[in-house]
């Protein structure tokens, strides 16, 4: 793994990105946030942002910088079920670089079957963990058996 | 790929820090001890497979269900948790 510097890049500028769903979009720079081994199954993606929709909602999207078509919907694992925490987000917060918990950022990735949103699922095994202050982030597989790939909301 | 033949109760060790023993065999089943540092990550490789087919589910989505969803969600009242 290369040397990552532990202060967040400087930036000021902003730029305007496309959007899968939500047309051009223009965020600061800083809201970038990295992957540097991208998410399974993508892993040429590296740069995401955080987007709200346009209603008010507990979810968000991480749509990606790289590729306009690549885009999840995300929730905090709160909001699907109490009590998360899984054993590993330690070993990930120090991977990070993540001091202050105030950076820590944990964001669960919801399947939505196509045509059938009463049947939306949350993926506990796979949470993104996020440092917000160095903006970087990993997606981890949890071998805890207690949190299913398929989470069942109670929409 | 290397490959290497191990009796019960022997080892690999793989670079400075990381011993894989085997521990048993029964059947088809080989039960392995893995000793590495903690931010080593060790996964069954199925999972890793399983996690990627997850994402690209999730990736699918329709635009509108995302919609829907928002307009029908009930926040939980403190009752409700």
């Amino acid at each position: 793994m290369s040397a990552e510097p532990d202060q967040p890049p400087a930036v000021a500028t902003r730029l305007t990105i496309a959007t899968r769903d939500l047309g051009a979009r223009t965020v600061g720079a800083d809201e970038i946030i990295t992957f540097p081994l991208g998410l399974a199954g993508f892993g040429q993606c590296r740069r995401y942002v955080l987007l709200a929709y346009p209603q008010p909602a507990p979810l968000l999207c991480l749509q990606s910088v790289d590729r306009e078509q690549v885009a999840f919907v995300v929730t905090d694992p709160a909001k699907v079920v109490a009590d998360y925490q899984p054993r590993a987000i330690n070993g990930a917060m120090s991977a990070l670089k993540i001091t202050d918990p105030q950076d820590l950022l944990v964001l669960v990735i919801l399947t939505i079957p196509p045509g059938h949103p009463e049947q939306t699922t949350a993926n506990l095994q796979g949470p993104l963990v996020i440092n917000t202050h160095l903006r970087r982030g990993k997606q981890l597989i949890l071998e805890d058996s207690r949190y299913s790939l398929k989470h069942r909301l109670s929409v | 790929m290397l490959i290497l033949t191990r009796k019960i109760g022997e080892s690999l060790i793989i670079g400075d820090q990381i011993r894989i023993t085997v521990l048993e065999v029964r059947g088809r089943q080989v039960r392995l001890g893995v000793q590495a540092p903690g931010d080593v990550v060790v996964l069954r490789e199925e999972l890793v497979q399983r996690l990627a087919e997850e994402n690209l589910a999730a990736a699918a989505f329709r635009y509108q269900d995302v919609e829907e969803i928002i307009s029908s969600w009930k926040p939980k009242t403190v009752n409700e948790r």
